[in-house]
Parts: structure tokens; sequence; C-alpha cells
């Protein structure tokens, strides 16, 4: 049986061939019908790829492109506005539950229920103190290291940061509504 | 190709949020994107669904767009991506011939009957020999020979290798060369000759 490489690779390589390799290509295809009918068919089909032209789509395609882009933009605005609708939902839902069984477990168990609420509410009472007695201690032992001055430079540029974050607050709302 | 060249503003300023320089865009690029999806799909339908498709994700997706790449690679890689994946999906890699949808908007430079018929017997054997490829060695053709597009733009846009480009595009020969004379046989059993319209 006839070798048909590298000749068949030749037919339809990729790069060109030098001298000897398309010499040797055509010697080849005087012998070989099967390379010659694949040689014959390779060049009538890369011919009608290479005639034929861009197809073109029909008129106003840019027209509709821009209705497809205000249409699916507003498709994705009132998606979103879904997801978030749900997400809402979904949260409500799971507060609702949670709830729900804390007002069901209390009503099936008032008395325990109770001395759970009031363990909480010991616990918050706590807490608090402890906050305020480490916030008296600290604010202590700072007024005794900080100097006079530099509180009454504190509280200046607080209140005139405070001053400066109201203004550009009306300003905007101002312009918000006017415009 | 049939290469299609735009100012690089339009870009930077459809990148900056302006929407009317993508339209220039779409105007410029309509014409290339619809080609690839019409040869890769086959059907006007799909195509102009397709090509709408590919102006779409490159407009959400422009923040990612490299400036530093061809725009019109760039537009084609998303477009051949979509249909790959289109066909994948839909299995359409055999259509039936007799399935093969009317070619209305094949441009022809001297309009009449005959050589209209003609051109819509030399696209319907276009079409039926890339139908007759795998996707993505389909790409790989179109590509080659509609957009000139070098190995190593259409291995970036087919997101290959270039060896991997070369030898797709090797055995995507190989299968054409082999449809060709099918091809032929099968237009001659509708009753047309080889460079011939058939009887109307």
């Amino acid at each position: 049986m006839m070798p048909h490489q590298p000749f068949e690779e030749w037919l339809l390589a990729v790069h060109d061939l030098s001298a000897a390799e398309a010499a040797k290509l055509e010697s080849h295809l005087r012998e070989c019908s099967s390379c010659r009918a694949l040689a014959t068919g390779w060049a009538e089909a890369e011919r009608r790829l290479e005639a034929a032209p861009l197809l073109a789509p029909t008129e106003g395609f840019a027209e509709r492109w821009q209705a497809t882009l205000v249409a699916r933009e507003i498709a994705q605005r009132r998606w979103q506005a879904w997801l978030v609708f749900g997400l809402s939902l979904a949260g409500a839902l799971a507060l609702a539950v949670l709830l729900g069984w804390q007002v069901l477990s209390s009503l099936l168990s008032p008395a325990h229920a109770a001395v759970g609420l009031l363990q909480v509410m010991v616990w918050v009472a706590a807490a608090v103190a402890a906050a305020q007695e480490v916030g008296l201690v600290l604010v202590r032992s700072l007024a005794a290291l900080v100097p006079p001055g530099l509180w009454i430079a504190l509280v200046v540029g607080a209140a005139a940061l405070i001053s400066l974050w109201l203004i550009t607050m009306s300003r905007y709302a101002i312009q918000g509504v006017r415009q | 190709m049939r290469s299609v060249s735009v100012p690089q503003e339009w870009v930077a300023q459809a990148r900056a949020g302006d929407r009317q320089a993508f339209t220039l865009l779409v105007e410029a690029y309509q014409v290339p994107v619809y080609n690839l999806c019409r040869r890769m799909l086959g059907n006007p339908g799909e195509a102009e669904d397709a090509a709408q498709e590919t102006f779409w994700r490159a407009f959400q997706a422009l923040e990612r767009y490299d400036p530093q790449r061809p725009f019109a690679t760039w537009l084609l890689s998303i477009a051949a991506h979509y249909c790959i994946d289109y066909l994948r999906r839909q299995r359409l890699v055999a259509l039936s011939l007799e399935a093969m949808p009317d070619y209305h908007d094949v441009p022809d430079p001297a309009p009449g009957p005959e050589s209209s018929a003609e051109a819509h017997e030399r696209e319907r054997r276009v079409a039926s020999m890339l139908q007759s490829l795998d996707p993505l060695d389909r790409a790989a053709i179109v590509m080659r020979y509609w957009y000139d597009l070098s190995y190593e733009e259409m291995s970036e846009a087919l997101s290959l290798s270039v060896s991997a480009v070369k030898s797709r595009l090797h055995r995507a020969r190989r299968q054409l060369a082999g449809v060709w004379p099918e091809s032929q046989a099968s237009g001659l059993a509708r009753g047309g000759t080889h460079d011939a319209a058939p009887a109307v």
C-alpha cells in the first residue's frame, strides 16, 4: 500500500511548502489517486470558502439592538427588584418563624419563659453597669493626663466638624429638592 | 477580512458608559458578528438572536475588555463562544439539508433570478459543508476564511493553544476535502450541476 504521509499533511498544510516538498508532493499526486482526490476536494472546498461573502443581517439591526437593550435593562431591573423583595420576604419570614417559636414556647411554658427573660434583663443590666464603670475610670484618668487647653481644642474641633457636616447635608438636601 | 476599523474613541466612550458610542460599534460590527453567527448556526433567525446576544454580552462585559486587544477579535470571541455553547446545547451539528433555511439575504452584486438562484445554491453548499464540522472546528474555519485571523488571534478568541488551533484547522480541512464531493453529489441529485443553479 502506498504511504500517504507526509503528503496528506502537506496537502492540508497550514504553512507554505518548500520547493523540494512541493516537487515531492507533485510527483506523489501523479501516482496516488487517493491523495489526488483529497487535493481536488480540498482545493474546491477552499475555493468555495474563499469566494463566500460576508452575510449581512436584515435592515434595522442596530435599531433592534437598541430596543432589545431597553427591554433587557427593564427585565434586569425588574429581576433585581424581585430579588430584593424575595430576600426581604425570606428574612421577614425567618424572623417571624423565630419570633413565633419564642412566643409559642412562652405560651406553652410561661414560667420558664419569664425566668429566661429575667435572666436576660439581669445580664444586660450588669453589662451596662460594668461598661459605665469602665467608662468613668477611663474619663477620670484621661482628664488627669490631658491638659485643659487640649480639651478645649478637641471640643471646638468636634463642634466645627459637626457644623460643616450639617451645612453640607442641608445644601445637598436643598439641591436634591430643587432637582 | 473583510475587516472593519472604527475610531478607538468609540470604544473608549462606550467603556465610559456612552450608549450612543456603543450603538455606533453595533452598527460598525453588525455584519462581521452576524456573519460569524450565521456561518456557525446556519439559520438566519438564530443568527440574528445570537448576534444580538453577542452585543448584549459585550455591552455588559465592557469593563472587562482589555483595550490592548483588538475590539473586533474580542467581539468575535464572544460570538464564537456563544454559538459553540448554543450548538452543544441544541445538538444541531448534523442539520438536515431539507431544513436548510432560505438564503434571502445573500448579497448579490447583480441581482436577477438566475444569479440569485446560483448564489442561493452556492450558499447552501457552503453552509452544508460547514454544518458537517464540529462546532469548534467550524469556528476555526470561519475565523480563518472570513476574518483572516492569525493563529495567535484565533487561539485567543477560541481559548485554545496555537497548536490546538492548527490541529483543528487541519482536521477541518481534511473533513471538508472529503465532504465536498458528497455535497456536489447531493447538489446533482437535487437537480443541479456543479456550478450552475438548479432548475427553478
